[in-house]
């Protein structure tokens, strides 16, 4: 099987470069974070536990592994729909649902070791800086107060560990995200598209209204006063009233961020419909074949879409609860207390869910040549074709930006009611539903036509019939 | 009285169409039967609904109603695991192209089915194999490497490999040139002389005539089953059901 493994992982390289990106960018934040506890552990083993910093580089290593356990569902997706005829040819030659989602585990262990050794070789020369602003952000500069620096250290240990939990975290999820689409459809081997069996529907429709329970039950929570914070209200105690209404709100983003992943395939191609109205579809030859190419592949639109949305609504969340909740001084503390909360709970995970964005989008765009060059013998001069990847950047791009901002909206208005009814100070005015969407809408617009006018270019330097 | 293998019972096979239009129905109650050793082949115009039947019948496309029995056994009833090791064990594939793993060398390609199976591999028996099918080429090359016939041969292997009972074969020799083609038919027509039930799709008259029993198909209706069938009577069979 090992051999079939390396085999099978030699043949498809050209496809596991593509998704290298996202295993080099964890494999670079998981690597300066073990860097720096096998660092601490050796040069500071004495460090009283109020200033040991272990901590504040322990939390983005966790959720920075969860992150990619999780985005590399659609990495999983693709490639296996990249290949579908020979995993389609396996199956029929008798290989079993978990023999097949070993073949595709064991290849995305390979491709994550290597991933994460280069990204950790990259992290070194920045470690010691990345390493000094994460213990500083995190409010513990008291650790520099003898005067001492972080040294450098690399650690042939925390190098090893990064490519072994990186293999076996890659290993695990490619498994079972691959065991998902492949248990399935046994008796349509030949179909692609397989349909959901009565187990899946259940559990889909379950995580639907379990989701959608919990964030009306957290809603509705945080609309009354409750007992616990009746009390801090009794003695004047106004900010731990506040905080009381942190487990609802940490549920609210929770069950948000679940609900709108399950139901993303359903709603973005309606949002899309409804949002472009306003563009001109029947004038511009551009925007219409964007607009349609956009619709036309759901999964591809939900994996780039939802774990954004996540992000961005996860940043807002925690914004708003690091300065209108738990902040208790002045704005520059308060400004230090959202910055530190953001880099610790958010950040790793972030950084991960736009390198999974850059990554499936490389893979897709290296997929859809095909519709280049039907798009070219078609009539498409390259300043079309270029234009019309600016318009489908865009409309992925918004309705990113529409999704993540009406999730923010009763966010905004709960946080803004918990904090008047707790006399408490609003901090953040409405515009701060805007602040992360906006940020992240223009990341996406940048990395997608980045991503898509490379291909463009590309595609027309080879292809004879684009002459000049 | 040689022993039934295969036995198909009003078959029909419906897929679904876009949007509001009513299901449509590619085959329409099939029944047919074949025996251990004996070389059927299924004949029609484009389109007939033979690839669909040979599919249903082979377990890799659920039939919409009606019943198929391979070795005794309904494979749509198996769970994933038991249909992957019937698959292995029992059934042998051979499709006009496409046939062969690209990934993987001709030798691993024809161990395959004992590699999934976790068993031995004893390499001087397949090389004994290989001399035996008359295969020239390198086993230790890539697929990409190899002619249409040499790839033809080495999903012969696979199946010998594997001690197959039944193959099914969808235009199995539609690729090659025609030297290549009787050297094919002719493998697969020993391997008939061991007991092994083939199933063969083809476009091609002569080859079917050269088999032991012919169905013709049209619009997804059995039509005729000629044994011991001539190009002759194939060839009228299929105009008279052209009228």
């Amino acid at each position: 099987m090992l051999r079939i493994i390396w085999l099978q992982f030699r043949h498809s390289l050209k496809t596991w470069l593509l998704t290298l990106l996202l295993f080099i960018v964890t494999g670079f934040l998981i690597g300066t974070c073990l860097n720096a506890i096998f660092t601490i552990r050796d040069h500071f083993p004495n460090v009283p536990k109020p200033l040991n910093p272990t901590d504040v580089f322990a939390y983005p290593l966790i959720f920075g592994l969860l992150t990619v356990a999780i985005v590399s569902s659609g990495v999983v997706k693709l490639v296996i729909d990249g290949a579908k005829k020979e995993y389609t040819l396996w199956t029929i030659l008798g290989a079993n649902p978990r023999q097949l989602s070993g073949l595709i585990g064991g290849q995305l262990a390979l491709i994550g070791a290597l991933g994460s050794f280069v990204g950790f070789v990259l992290a070194v020369p920045l470690m010691v800086p990345l390493d000094t602003w994460l213990i500083v952000s995190f409010g513990l500069k008291a650790f520099f107060r003898t005067g001492s620096v972080f040294p450098f250290e690399f650690s042939f240990s925390a190098c090893l560990l990064t490519v072994g939990f990186m293999a076996i975290v890659s290993g695990i999820a490619g498994y079972l995200h691959a065991h998902k689409r492949f248990v399935h459809g046994q008796n349509e081997i030949l179909t692609t598209e397989k349909p959901r069996s009565l187990l899946q529907q259940l559990t889909y429709w379950s995580v639907v209204a379990v989701s959608t329970l919990g964030l009306v039950l957290a809603y509705g929570d945080s609309l009354i006063i409750t007992p616990q914070a009746q009390r801090y209200l009794r003695v004047d105690n106004f900010h731990e009233a506040g905080k009381a209404y942190i487990p609802n709100l940490l549920l609210i983003i929770l069950c948000s961020i679940v609900l709108f992943t399950a139901v993303a395939q359903l709603i973005l191609p309606w949002l899309i419909k409804l949002w472009t109205l306003i563009l001109p579809k029947k004038s511009s030859l551009e925007v219409n074949t964007a607009f349609w190419h956009t619709l036309v592949d759901k999964p591809y639109l939900a994996s780039l879409i939802s774990p954004l949305v996540a992000g961005s609504f996860m940043l807002t969340g925690i914004t708003y609860i690091a300065s209108d909740i738990t902040n208790f001084g002045t704005n520059q503390e308060a400004a230090a207390n959202t910055e530190a909360s953001i880099i610790g709970f958010v950040g790793t995970p972030l950084l991960i869910i736009l390198a999974n964005v850059l990554t499936i989008t490389i893979m897709t765009s290296a997929s859809k040549r095909a519709t280049l060059t039907q798009l070219a013998v078609l009539g498409f001069a390259p300043r079309n074709l270029i234009d019309e990847k600016i318009q489908e950047a865009f409309i992925y791009s918004t309705t990113f930006l529409i999704s993540a901002v009406i999730m923010n909206i009763p966010f905004h208005l709960i946080v803004t009611h918990l904090v008047i009814a707790t006399h408490n100070a609003v901090t953040l005015p409405w515009t701060a539903i805007f602040i992360w969407p906006v940020w992240l809408w223009l990341m996406m617009v940048i990395f997608i036509i980045a991503v898509n006018a490379w291909q463009v270019w590309r595609f027309t330097k080879k292809n004879q019939l684009m002459v000049a | 009285m040689k022993k039934q293998v295969i036995d198909v019972n009003q078959i029909t096979k419906q897929v679904a169409a876009n949007g509001k239009h009513a299901p449509v129905e590619i085959l329409h109650g099939i029944s047919l039967q074949a025996n251990a050793g004996e070389f059927l082949s299924i004949v029609g115009p484009s389109g007939a609904g033979k690839s669909t039947l040979l599919n249903a019948m082979s377990g890799l496309s659920k039939p919409t109603s009606g019943e198929v029995h391979l070795l005794g056994q309904d494979p749509y009833r198996l769970r994933a695991s038991q249909a992957a090791e019937f698959r292995r064990k029992q059934i042998g594939f051979i499709f006009q192209n496409y046939n062969l793993i690209p990934a993987l060398p001709a030798f691993d390609n024809i161990v395959l089915p004992l590699r999934l199976a976790h068993k031995n591999v004893d390499r001087q028996k397949v090389a004994a194999l290989l001399k035996q099918i008359n295969f020239a080429a390198d086993p230790s090359n890539f697929v990409s490497n190899l002619s249409g016939g040499e790839q033809q041969k080495v999903a012969i292997a696979r199946v010998l490999v594997a001690n197959s009972r039944i193959i099914f074969a969808d235009e199995p020799t539609g690729a090659l040139d025609s030297i290549s083609r009787q050297i094919i038919f002719g493998l697969l027509r020993h391997l008939t002389k061991q007991g092994i039930c083939i199933v063969m799709v083809t476009h091609d008259i002569e080859m079917a005539a050269a088999t032991d029993k012919a169905i013709t198909l049209r619009d997804g209706r059995l039509e005729k089953v000629i044994n011991q069938p001539t190009a002759e009577a194939l060839f009228q069979a299929l105009n008279e059901e052209g009228r």
